[in-house]
């Protein structure tokens, strides 16, 4: 079967020249179900030297799409189908959607014409959904992040597995109502210290934790947003009150973040306003593990960084506070724990930090009542 | 948590059990498909569930049809003769308790138990 889809290499046949084979790629060809139909026509009438069609057939590429089995290819002939029908009806829906803003006079935010773009994103969504080529890639890890396919089998992958761990290490360590109320995370956060990545919720090192990590946020929604990052730390042993005080280690602000940019902190990231220095974590000798928790806003709009910049002080910090008088949104969160080590006085010592050389006991071990 | 002895093997009577099941010669083996084959059993799974919701939507169609039909008999028949629509519309007062409000099914027997079976 000739591959040879171009008007143009008729005539080069006919001049006698060598006949172009094109190959095609078997990589990403955007959300095609079927490869690009053979014109055998060509071939029945020019009569094609057997010779020749030894060799083309040599050169043949098998697809996803031309695998040589019946049911196989009955099956897709079926979602080819579906997908066709979905197609229309999101034309359809378009149309009508066109023709109520033109003459009923409604806008782009009214209820019914939201409801009907919703519509038509869950009718793409599911256009797309049985491809075996999109199943293909998505397994494989060739991910468009523009398409809204992907974003969505990435959210559902998400939420199977790494959403629920992640809720249960903010609960069982009771972050949630220590540092926020609640939070429903909408987007995944990766944090890598070093260049490893981390689970959420693990003892980590002091060492590794010295420098600030490269963040990843992936919202599952296909637009562009700004982000705030704040870590705090709300077990800093605090003697005169007998309890436990928050610190504030880093924040960021104006973080530009969209599926196409998900690199929030590192190399690949836009530049973005450092409001208060990562302070790297400690944990002095006695005092229980600390639980540092990094949590991502979505800002209704740019902040002033320049007034930020003075009124936060580190120690006195709640992430209550920052959250109330930014009018911020919690969209995403992570968590580490650090506990006195064999690096911490080291750091404590580099970074000019007191009270490395201080150990904490309880009251109730020291005076026993 | 189940004993476990030296060598490491579980001594829990229930997996022992669930051990010889799954190991068992007569047991078929897991289907191990390779990626392509995988692939191509899933298209197939997922043409097949689509087939259905096709054929699940239109017997809906045809039945919503064939009750609107009903209807517009019953509201014809209702405008014509009402003496006629409501004979054909009425229930009767008296109902079977039981057998009315069962759902048919092949058992028990209608006859019930033959006392008079004797062993031959």
């Amino acid at each position: 079967m000739s591959v040879c889809t171009l008007s143009a290499s008729s005539s080069i046949r006919a001049l006698g020249a060598i006949r172009f084979n094109v190959i095609r790629p078997i990589a990403l060809q955007g959300l095609r179900t079927r490869a690009i139909p053979n014109k055998s026509s060509t071939e029945g009438v020019e009569g094609a030297g057997s010779a020749e069609g030894a060799k083309k057939n040599r050169l043949k590429m098998r697809t996803i799409e031309t695998m040589p089995f019946q049911t196989f290819q009955l099956a897709l002939d079926i979602i080819n189908k579906d997908r066709q029908e979905k197609l229309e009806r999101i034309t359809q829906e378009r149309e009508t959607m066109k023709k109520l803003i033109k003459h009923k006079g409604l806008t782009h935010a009214d209820r019914r014409i939201v409801s009907m773009k919703q519509q038509i994103e869950k009718w793409q969504l599911y256009a797309d959904a049985n491809n075996p080529r999109v199943k293909y890639n998505f397994d494989c890890g060739i991910i468009g992040m523009n398409k809204p396919i992907y974003l969505h089998l990435l959210n559902k992958k998400w939420r199977q597995r790494n959403r629920p761990i992640l809720m249960q290490r903010l609960e069982t360590m009771h972050v949630i109502p220590d540092v926020l109320p609640a939070i429903n995370p909408i987007a995944d956060v990766q944090v890598h210290f070093k260049g490893r990545k981390v689970q959420s919720g693990l003892l980590l090192d002091s060492l590794m934790v010295e420098e600030f990590p490269t963040v990843r946020v992936i919202p599952f929604k296909n637009e562009e947003m700004l982000c705030t990052i704040a870590v705090v730390d709300p077990d800093v042993p605090d003697s005169k009150k007998h309890g436990f005080r928050y610190r504030c280690h880093w924040v960021v602000s104006n973080i530009p973040i969209s599926p196409m940019q998900t690199t929030a902190v590192g190399r690949s990231a836009k530049p973005a306003d450092t409001i208060v220095p990562y302070l790297p974590p400690h944990s002095q000798k006695g005092a229980p593990y600390h639980r540092y928790t990094m949590i991502v806003f979505e800002q209704p709009e740019r902040i002033d960084t320049t007034a930020l910049e003075g009124s936060i002080n580190r120690d006195d910090f709640t992430m209550r506070g920052f959250q109330s008088k930014n009018k911020l949104h919690p969209i995403g969160a992570f968590m580490w724990r650090v506990e006195w080590d064999s690096h911490t006085k080291e750091i404590m010592q580099k970074h000019n930090l007191p009270g490395w050389d201080i150990m904490y006991k309880r009251i109730k071990d020291v005076v026993p009542s | 948590m189940a004993k476990k002895s030296k060598k490491g093997a579980p001594t829990d009577v229930r997996i022992k059990l669930i051990r010889y099941s799954l190991h068992h010669p007569k047991t078929p083996r897991p289907l191990r498909f390779g990626t392509m084959r995988m692939l191509r059993h899933w298209t197939i799974h997922r043409a097949w569930k689509l087939y259905q919701a096709a054929q699940r939507k239109e017997r809906e169609y045809e039945l919503e049809r064939q009750y609107n039909k009903m209807r517009d008999a019953c509201e014809e028949l209702r405008l014509t003769s009402p003496g006629l629509y409501e004979r054909a519309v009425a229930k009767s007062i008296f109902r079977y308790p039981i057998v009315e409000f069962r759902i048919p099914t092949d058992t028990p027997a209608k006859n019930g138990w033959n006392h008079e079976w004797k062993r031959g």
